[in-house]
């Protein structure tokens, strides 16, 4: 008896406060803190080949699609509908950096211009720091990535993942009870 | 707010924690017995690893001067050192003025991995045995938002799982938290910056605030919660990621410790896609306003008036 006492003073307790009228927290009068810088990180020293020209100032570059055999054999291209082989992006005459599709020259730090060239409005969200991980401090110096780090350019679907271990159950369920219906015990108390 | 400003006393706490233990019919009866006994009668029923009687006798959080706070932090991080070895560091950050913290979930990104659900564990000292997380990923069928039909208990090889979409859901830190208003002897309460707090030593374990939470975002320690030394986070806030003990309710403190310093939860910056946004609400640059001033944004439950600080979204 006592205990259903007390759930119905909880319950009581609770009612009480649904006659009165929500109010949001007053704090907006105090000067705003200030959000802080962004920084976006740089592509260049977490890519494991570059400079690519190390390689490539020995070769003359050949713009036929084929299958690559000998090297960047991983690298196959699944990005929609863009033609037009490895120069689409990079760049014939400089190995070392990407170019927009008017031949404005961009470095691989900043690889997020030729993906928002196309893809415009993630760009623009990616820019107001809505879309795209960011890490530090939200009052300082935070760390944006580029669209690269997430986005495999030459496949740019997110890659499927492993999640993390299910919730364990309580100790008096089985994982049979829990999956349908995790409601039907609660008459049995 | 007001009833967050009449603390119960010390005694009024006792009565009602005798109450919670023993029954509302014995505590009448036993009431003048438990005070005379000091903490053990009523620690008897919280198990062997009970606060000392010192922390259990202690003002209430918001009475305590700062020599005294001082005292009890570094109190804590001793009993700390002796039981596991590890020094930790606990500190106090207070609300930073003109700050209003909130929280946006982009769900068109959110694939399910629970990695923030991980991440949280770790910064937070959660226990994995009884297992207590914070943070729940529900698994709903792309197109609806059925709450009902939807499951946290997902076990796929790789996610996301086809046709489904991912759901996280954590304290929302509402404006007019339930929460509080069940809690008997305000033990939990709204800090200025928008961050429902629980003060652990104060909690007398009547899971009111529990149930009362439409959001099922309140934990109860039913048993004493172990961490491996290993794996403790000696970085610790008094009123966020300390050591609790069993009889204790806990919840998500947006990461109080870590977000009143400027830095960002640790569930924003473990989430693989970036799906997690936070920052202050009243600057108008920051990217949660951004977001709520050009997203659609929708909280969960609106008709409940619990006005939450967590806001999901689709871009």
């Amino acid at each position: 008896m006592g205990r259903l006492a007390l759930l119905l003073a909880a319950v009581g307790l609770t009612a009480c406060g649904i006659g009165d009228e929500p109010q949001r927290l007053h704090t907006s009068h105090l000067p705003p803190a200030p959000s802080g810088s962004v920084r976006v990180e740089a592509r260049q020293p977490l890519l494991p080949t570059f400079p690519c020209s190390r390689c490539h100032d020995d070769r003359t570059p050949d713009p036929t699609e084929r299958k690559l055999t000998q090297f960047h054999t991983q690298k196959i291209l699944k990005h929609g509908t863009l033609g037009g082989w490895c120069y689409r992006c990079h760049t014939k005459d400089d190995i070392d950096e990407l170019h927009l599709s008017d031949g404005t020259r961009v470095s691989f730090n900043e690889a997020y211009e030729l993906c928002g060239s196309c893809h415009g409005d993630k760009f623009r969200d990616w820019k107001a720091g809505i879309h795209g991980l960011t890490t530090g401090f939200w009052l300082g110096e935070r760390v944006r990535r580029s669209c690269p780090a997430c986005h495999d350019p030459h496949n740019p679907p997110f890659a499927p993942m492993t999640p993390e271990h299910p919730p364990a159950l309580p100790r008096t369920v089985s994982s049979s009870e829990a999956t349908p219906e995790p409601e039907a015990n609660h008459g049995a108390e | 707010m007001a009833r967050n400003e009449a603390i119960p006393t010390q005694g009024e706490r006792v009565e009602k924690l005798a109450e919670t233990r023993l029954g509302e019919e014995g505590s009448r009866r036993t009431f003048l017995k438990v005070l005379g006994a000091g903490a053990a009668a009523v620690a008897a029923g919280c198990g062997d690893t009970a606060p000392t009687t010192e922390e259990f006798f202690r003002q209430h959080y918001k009475k305590l001067t700062d020599k005294e706070k001082q005292r009890i932090f570094r109190r804590v991080e001793e009993e700390t050192l002796a039981r596991t070895g590890v020094q930790t560091h606990i500190s106090d950050p207070p609300p930073i003025d003109g700050v209003e913290f909130a929280y946006a979930l982009n769900l068109s990104v959110c694939n399910g991995s629970r990695r923030c659900v991980e991440a949280c564990a770790r910064e937070n000292n959660l226990p994995d045995d009884p297992e207590i997380r914070y943070i729940r990923v529900m698994e709903m069928e792309a197109g609806s938002l059925d709450f009902e039909e939807a499951t946290a208990n997902y076990d796929h090889d790789k996610v996301p799982a086809k046709d489904k979409f991912y759901l996280p859901v954590q304290c929302h830190q509402c404006d007019n938290p339930p929460c509080v208003r069940a809690c008997p002897v305000g033990a939990t309460w709204k800090e200025p910056d928008g961050i429902v707090v629980v003060d652990y030593s104060w909690c007398i374990g009547c899971r009111f605030c529990v149930v009362a939470c439409p959001y099922f975002a309140r934990r109860f320690n039913w048993t004493q919660p172990s961490v491996p030394p290993e794996r403790i986070n000696p970085n610790q806030g008094y009123l966020s990621n300390r050591p609790r003990f069993k009889g204790v309710v806990e919840k998500c403190t947006f990461c109080l410790h870590r977000t009143r310093k400027g830095r960002l939860p640790a569930c924003l910056e473990a989430c693989p896609t970036g799906a997690r946004k936070f920052g202050n609400l009243n600057d108008p640059n920051s990217e949660i306003r951004k977001i709520i001033e050009s997203k659609r944004v929708y909280v969960l439950k609106e008709d409940l008036a619990t006005l939450p600080r967590f806001y999901y979204f689709f871009a």
